[in-house]
């Protein structure tokens, strides 16, 4: 053998093989969601597949479970796009002006969102009370937004400063105001960026448990992390084809967005764009 | 469009300290002029522009398009880019990756709003301008980079600027490309008549580009004249080095008064060249100055003349045309051109120049030249 097939056999053994980690929980998930025992890995039961377990994750109006996807989605879209949209215009005016003690407010805004998450709830369940926000969506996008904003920040920051200067200046030139550029210019360019920091605020707040768990009370804005944990319990049984069922169901704005998404991610758009 | 530069300064300061990139430079350019800001790198021509665009704030002093002053921090009057209606090409290029090459051109139209039949027949005559009508469809990283530089002049001039900035726009070009561009430049300068800022580095593009040129090192306008002036009355030994190439021979010399005669005694060779009456003031008597004399103005001489040097022939560089030799004497090596191939590594020779053909600086360390001749 070889030392290049021996090379290429251990990278696939070793890929294969971290694959395999990464997704056997979700083949397992997928499998007890169709399955109609749950318990179908003990040697007597064998597994015999059904579809009841989604058909009641989505039919029983008792569960909720539409209820739960909807407020993910709505919660979990406009905190990412407002993150977003703040995070670019402070990245932008961290990368294009000059400001004094850029560094230090970067590292300062990591330090900030490094604050465990649950030395904060019970101060924001209290001002989520007193506001009256308690179970509403504003208790949710709020903190999400303020949790998500360091990551989008960091990452875009990163990418806008690899954006030449010179296109902020030819936009000058051309006429157009800060804002403008930032607009016209800017955004199209970084689009990728823009797409990926997106992508990644959504999901972190798609799958945010703790402040969804304390700041919502029933389906009017639980999300679907919470809803699906409090499954159990209702039927005195753990329903475990159900919780599967719908966590499943769970993944798929996730996974259709990464594939929509994917394609703009990829394209390089900051090609020709200057001279290398 | 008269341009007015008064005593204008920009000081940059970083955490690591001051940087004075201009430094009281006043310069005027005239209306339809094609001016070129010439220097080495670092010199602050590219600073001078940005300012003169408005990318960059002065620090002091005044610029002014006719009698509309645009920047006086004295004053306290700024007007940013847009209100200046300047254009720029960078040596970047700086096209907008994401528009095709009919809407890059089209782009400063569109952001004031221009009417809509009016941006497509001015984007489409200045596309024939530049022949790239043919090129309209494709995205800049589908041009090559001859065609990005069209592009980035078109897009420049579709507005008809009242100023035309360029900041070495030729600089990633190849050598052929480059030549051929900058025929088509000057051209297209001189038919449509718009002041023109020229930044480079290459003195080449500054000579034939240029009505005038501006010299600047360290910040500082070192001199201004015709490209014609600056080579045959270089008033610096810097602008005798930068302009020509190859470069200006400089020897250190100084000045023997014997009776009524003058001569310049150059370095410790004792070769003495006699100056003219009316070519030595008084006050040059017995003072240290450097003599200078071109490449193309040496000529080799089998009989020593009474003011030549003499050496051995120390590298060769055959320019084709001509060849240019490197020449060793007692006063450091001498550059020669010469169109005669018989000389051979080693060879020794002696080198003669026509007093008319030299000029004087007062020394090498201070840059004001004293007086020249030629």
């Amino acid at each position: 053998m070889n030392e290049e097939v021996f090379k290429n056999t251990i990278i696939f053994v070793v890929a294969g093989l971290a694959i395999l980690f990464c997704l056997a929980p979700f083949g397992y998930m997928i499998l007890t969601g169709f399955s109609r025992h749950p318990d179908f890995l003990s040697p007597d039961t064998p597994w015999v597949g059904t579809l009841s377990n989604f058909s009641t994750v989505l039919a029983a109006a008792s569960l909720h479970f539409t209820a739960f996807l909807r407020n993910s989605i709505i919660i979990s879209a406009a905190s990412a796009v407002i993150s977003v949209f703040f995070a670019s215009l402070a990245a932008y005016a961290i990368t294009r002006l000059s400001l004094p003690g850029k560094l230090f407010f970067m590292f300062l805004i990591l330090a900030l969102s490094m604050f465990p998450p649950v030395s904060l709830v019970g101060y924001l369940f209290k001002l989520m009370t007193a506001l009256g926000w308690i179970n509403t969506y504003p208790a949710l996008i709020f903190p999400y937004v303020a949790w998500t904003l360091p990551l989008s920040l960091w990452i875009l920051v990163s990418y806008f400063s690899r954006i030449p200067r010179d296109l902020d200046h030819a936009g000058l030139i051309d006429g157009c105001s800060r804002m403008q550029i930032l607009i016209k210019i800017i955004f199209p360019v970084a689009a990728p960026g823009i797409f990926a920091t997106l992508l990644l605020a959504f999901i972190f707040a798609f799958n945010e448990f703790l402040f969804a768990l304390m700041l919502t009370t029933d389906h009017a804005a639980r999300t679907i992390p919470v809803g699906i944990a409090l499954f159990e319990g209702l039927h005195g049984q753990i329903p475990w084809g159900e919780i599967m069922a719908a966590a499943t169901l769970a993944t798929v704005p996730v996974v259709v967005l990464a594939l929509i998404f994917q394609r703009r991610i990829i394209q390089g758009l900051t090609r020709g764009a200057v001279k290398e | 469009m008269t341009l007015t530069i008064e005593h204008l300064s920009k000081r940059f300061t970083t955490l690591r300290g001051r940087v004075d990139a201009v430094r009281d430079v006043s310069l005027v350019v005239h209306p339809g002029e094609f001016f070129v800001l010439l220097g080495p790198s670092g010199c602050g021509k590219s600073t001078l522009l940005n300012l003169v665009a408005g990318l960059e704030k002065p620090t002091d002093g005044e610029i002014r398009f006719e009698d509309q002053i645009m920047a006086a921090p004295r004053k306290g009057v700024f007007h940013p880019p847009r209100q200046r209606n300047v254009a720029m090409v960078f040596q970047s290029y700086a096209l907008y990756p994401h528009l095709n090459v009919y809407d890059n051109i089209a782009f400063p139209l569109k952001v004031v709003r221009a009417d809509k039949k009016n941006i497509d027949r001015t984007v489409k005559t200045t596309a024939a301008m530049l022949d790239i009508e043919n090129l309209m469809a494709r995205k800049p990283a589908e041009l090559s980079g001859g065609q990005r530089q069209r592009v980035a002049i078109a897009r420049a001039l579709v507005r008809r600027p009242r100023l035309f900035l360029l900041d070495e726009p030729l600089s990633n070009l190849d050598a052929q490309l480059r030549s051929r561009t900058r025929v088509e430049l000057k051209n297209l300068q001189l038919q449509l008549g718009i002041t023109t800022l020229y930044v480079t580095h290459d003195q080449t593009e500054a000579m034939t580009l240029g009505n005038r040129i501006a010299l600047l090192k360290d910040g500082l306008l070192v001199e201004v004249g015709t490209p014609e002036d600056m080579y045959a009355r270089p008033r610096s030994t810097f602008a005798a080095t930068f302009i020509g190439s190859p470069p200006m021979n400089l020897i250190s010399a100084h000045i023997r008064q014997e009776g009524v005669r003058v001569f310049a005694v150059l370095g410790d060779a004792q070769t003495k060249i006699e100056l003219k009456k009316h070519m030595a003031p008084d006050t040059l008597s017995q003072r240290k100055i450097t003599v200078g004399i071109r490449p193309e103005h040496i000529h080799f001489s089998d009989k020593s003349f009474s003011w030549g040097l003499s050496g051995r022939i120390s590298a060769i560089e055959p320019l084709g045309r001509e060849y240019l030799l490197h020449v060793q004497t007692d006063c450091g090596v001498i550059l020669v051109l010469s169109a005669d191939k018989h000389y051979k590594f080693g060879d020794a020779a002696a080198l003669g120049f026509d007093p008319d053909r030299i000029h004087l600086f007062e020394s090498r360390s201070n840059d004001n030249g004293i007086q020249t001749f030629d």
